[in-house]
């Protein structure tokens, strides 16, 4: 059935090797796709929260296929399986990867042990999107939830993730499910 | 070159390929899914890549400041390949088949960050031109420095040609342009 | 060289491919299914003498005429590879590993396609040329034969015993 193929995919698919090197793609193509998207999206919705949905679910779509991607081209086959070190890792080495710079911190929530903050002074997605004075509460980095939110559950930690626009930048509130909080103190305990 | 500084800076601002690569991926799966017919889909695209395209104009010029107006154009199409493309899209399309009368050229577009994992889907699908978007990036660029092309893919690898080819036609020169948002 | 190729999420056979259309194999993708889980538990715990984070998981078990061996990615995604026993004698467990990573990059550049819908079925033709090369590599002896008899994926549900 697939014998066919045009010989394109033969040389794309077969010769490629392993480790395809890393390519950056200007910040400048990517805002203003970025932006037209934002635009589509809103043209599509009646208020904020559901343009924010829509850009979230726009970042799952990415998020369920880039970590995929980025264990394979960059880290080899490892794969974290405790929750800290997975944390740290989204903050510092993905955000690297996506972003070419790391998230400012990464904070756990005093009381409730199964929330956890990234923080990021200056949003990239947010940077480039001037939101108009009607739409003051759109937090664009929606997207960025998104994303983290569906390679957080793909691999094993399933929770939540929400934007907080503060003083103090892009705050992405990260509630882990109850199952990933009782795997995490069994494996404490072993 | 006394601008090296300032075009460092402008470099170092850069994405990761594959976050551009999913996010048109993510976005072009969005139309496909909102429209009915695929020649909808199409007209979106070219509809963004027009967005894109007056816009992303003012950037390239802010970083090229040695690109003057072009005399004729073939200068064009060397500009839009070597240095547009370059900058935006990280390749170089060959130019070639120049029509007699040098009003019209294609780009050889081989390997292009768009489709790097894209096949696409079966039925009305198969002809939705995925990369749509640069056509109409280019027009929109084009326009916002007076000139009116029209601008299409002739062959396309992801509906299993050859190569991908972009025709771009030369249609006349604008004289007093207005820079007139498309909606 | 390799007789069945399967790639599961949890016990969702998304990718099934194989030499022969028998249903044997469905029982050991089965079989193995159990094991997978077993093993990729067992490497969360500190005691674990394999690196946990090792996407390789070598063999699985051996029966009769087959060797089955597993592979999961970091998004829980299973690969399984069933060599018949006769050919695998030479293989080592490096060059397993480098086919499952092969298995691996194609699936991740398939499942990356804007339109594949994720969880279902794979129907990619670049998946498919990989795995072809992975079912005929090193049998140069049949090698034009082999196409023809590779049977194509099918969507088949394996029987879940819980």
């Amino acid at each position: 059935m697939s014998m066919q193929a045009p010989t394109y995919l033969r040389s794309s698919a077969l010769d490629r090797s392993l480790q395809k090197t890393r390519g950056d793609i200007n910040l400048s193509t990517f805002a203003l796709l970025f932006s037209e998207m934002v635009q589509y999206s809103q043209n599509r919705v009646d208020n904020i929260y559901d343009l924010q949905t829509k850009l979230s679910d726009l970042g799952h779509h990415v998020g369920t296929r880039i970590l995929d991607l980025y264990f394979l081209r960059v880290a080899k086959d490892k794969r974290e399986v405790r929750l800290t070190p997975m944390l740290v890792f989204i903050q510092k080495t993905f955000w690297k990867f996506l972003f070419n710079r790391e998230a400012d911190n990464l904070e756990q929530h005093a009381q409730e042990p199964n929330v956890y903050y990234i923080i990021e002074r200056e949003c990239l997605v947010n940077k480039f999107i001037s939101v108009p004075k009607d739409k003051g509460n759109l937090n664009c980095a929606a997207f960025v939830a998104g994303i983290v939110e569906s390679v957080l559950s793909t691999s094993g930690f399933k929770c939540k993730v929400l934007t907080h626009q503060g003083n103090r930048g892009t705050t992405y509130v990260i509630t882990f499910a109850q199952s990933v909080m009782d795997r995490e103190s069994r494996l404490d305990t072993k | 070159m006394s601008r090296t500084n300032v075009k460092q800076n402008i470099d170092t601002r850069r994405v990761t390929q594959e976050l551009f690569t999913l996010t048109y991926g993510a976005f072009v799966a969005q139309i496909l899914n909102d429209y009915e017919h695929v020649d909808e889909v199409n007209k979106q695209l070219d509809k963004i890549g027009y967005n894109i395209g007056v816009r992303l104009i003012d950037d390239f010029l802010a970083r090229n400041p040695t690109v003057g107006r072009c005399h004729d154009f073939r200068e064009t199409a060397d500009v839009l390949a070597k240095q547009g493309f370059k900058t935006y899209l990280g390749i170089t399309p060959s130019i070639t088949n120049w029509s007699p009368a040098g009003d019209e050229f294609s780009l050889l577009l081989d390997g292009n960050p768009l489709t790097e994992f894209v096949e696409l889907p079966d039925g009305p699908g198969q002809k939705l031109s995925y990369n749509q978007m640069i056509c109409g990036a280019i027009r929109g660029a084009l326009e916002m420095v007076q000139l009116e092309v029209d601008c299409r893919f002739v062959q396309d690898q992801l509906k299993g040609d050859n190569t991908t080819e972009l025709r771009v036609k030369f249609l006349k020169k604008l004289e007093d342009a207005l820079p007139v948002g498309e909606d | 060289m390799a007789c069945c190729v399967a790639v599961l999420i949890k016990e969702n056979l998304i990718y099934l491919r194989r030499s022969a259309e028998e249903l044997k194999f469905l029982f050991l993708i089965h079989a193995s299914i159990d094991i997978l889980d077993d093993k990729v538990n067992q490497l969360t715990k500190p005691t674990s003498d394999r690196d946990a984070r090792d996407f390789y998981l070598g063999l699985l078990y051996p029966v009769e005429e087959y060797k089955i061996y597993g592979y999961v990615s970091s998004t829980r995604v299973k690969f399984i590879l069933i060599f018949e026993h006769s050919t695998s004698i030479s293989l080592k467990d490096q060059d397993i590993k480098l086919l499952f990573q092969r298995l691996h990059q194609a699936y991740i550049d398939s499942v990356s396609n804007p339109f594949y819908v994720p969880n279902t079925q794979l129907k990619s033709k670049r998946f498919e040329q990989v795995v072809t090369s992975l079912m005929i590599q090193n049998d140069s002896t049949t090698l034009p034969q082999q196409s023809s008899s590779v049977v194509p994926a099918t969507s088949v549900s394996i029987p879940t015993t819980t």
